[in-house]
């Protein structure tokens, strides 16, 4: 197709209506189910915050509903969904970033089913937790989200660039730049201590 | 997850890969899309559209009508301009072109009236009419020359 015939195409292009509220509520409904969790994942990376997280899990889908025209148009749900989410969840954090820390990583490591062990243990773990995501945090924007969208299963190394916008190559050479950085920093540390 | 973190001090590598495993393995909130479908109820679905996205679906819906209708008054705008244009400038007789006095436009062969009529002196003479006699020009004598400048003598004598 030339250019010109996908331009008149694309001036002719009605998108999908959808029909009823019911279409969109039961759309709608779906995508809750299937990625609600995948989403609070996204969000609890970023924020790191129970609460916060399940906030921007609603907010993306009050999002969703705002612009149900568009549901149509996606291509990539998933995609469209953890971009919405992580654009949120940074927002979240830079807004609250004047407020005292608000990290429940303790928590979460206690809720983990694989959280079986003594009481002192838990606290040396989630303090090196908390020590490596501070690490995280000193690393370059790029290369931070590549490698927190990169710890989800859900995400295949195509959909974290299509996030990103850019190419599957430039997401490997971010993931390994972060992961070597972030290795070095934990070495330094450790040989200071 | 517990014996990664008895060798972790030994591995930076194990280390990052345990943290990151919180955020995969982490659980979402009990009834999490309950709460969510709770909330999208309440949001009623077209209170948060404002004119500029209501705006916008109806140029996305109706576009193809808007784009007739803005071809169709471009060209009702071109035709009108163009009338307009013609009869504003009535063409002037042939052979004669007057140009405007002061506006600094015109063909060189137009005709330039003057503002006011220009008086002739009494005893003026044009430019042209030299004193000839014989058919040459003479120079007296006593004429004020520059330094330099040749004057051949006068073959006529000159009057008293």
């Amino acid at each position: 197709m030339s250019s010109f015939e996908a331009q008149v195409a694309g001036w002719f292009y009605t998108q999908p209506v959808l029909k009823t509220r019911e279409d969109v509520s039961e759309i709608i409904t779906a995508l809750v189910a299937e990625y609600s969790t995948t989403l609070y994942r996204v969000a609890y990376s970023v924020t790191r915050n129970s609460a916060e997280a399940e906030d921007i899990v609603q907010e993306t889908f009050l999002r969703v509903l705002r612009h149900q025209n568009k549901l149509g148009e996606i291509r990539d749900t998933r995609v469209w969904l953890v971009r919405i989410t992580w654009n949120l969840a940074l927002d979240r954090k830079r807004r609250s970033k004047t407020r005292p820390e608000t990290e429940d990583i303790a928590d979460l490591v206690r809720s983990l089913p694989s959280a079986e062990r003594r009481a002192d243990d838990e606290v040396i773990s989630s303090q090196e937790h908390a020590r490596v995501l501070a690490l995280i945090d000193q690393l370059p924007a790029k290369e931070r989200q590549a490698l927190l969208l990169s710890a989800l299963e859900e995400l295949s190394t195509a959909e974290i660039a299509n996030i990103c916008s850019t190419t599957e190559s430039s997401i490997r050479s971010r993931i390994f730049r972060a992961r070597r950085e972030l290795a070095g920093l934990l070495t330094n540390e450790r040989s200071s201590r | 997850m517990n014996n990664q973190f008895e060798h972790s001090a030994n591995s930076p590598e194990k280390q990052i890969d345990a943290t990151l495993r919180l955020f995969a393995q982490a659980q979402a909130p009990v009834n999490l899309e309950q709460r969510i479908q709770a909330r999208l109820h309440r949001e009623p679905a077209h209170a948060h559209k404002n004119f500029a996205s209501r705006f916008g679906t109806f140029v996305l819906g109706q576009r193809i009508i808007l784009a007739s209708a803005a071809g169709a008054l471009a060209c009702c705008a071109i035709v009108i301009g163009s009338v307009q244009h013609s009869r504003q400038h009535t063409l002037p007789a042939a052979g004669v072109h007057v140009s405007a006095p002061g506006s600094g436009l015109g063909a060189a062969s137009g005709t330039r009236i003057a503002p006011q009529p220009v008086s002739v002196p009494e005893h003026a003479r044009s430019r042209s009419e030299r004193k000839a006699s014989g058919g040459r020009a003479t120079v007296p004598r006593d004429t004020h020359k520059p330094k330099g400048v040749a004057v051949p003598e006068s073959t006529e004598p000159e009057k008293p």
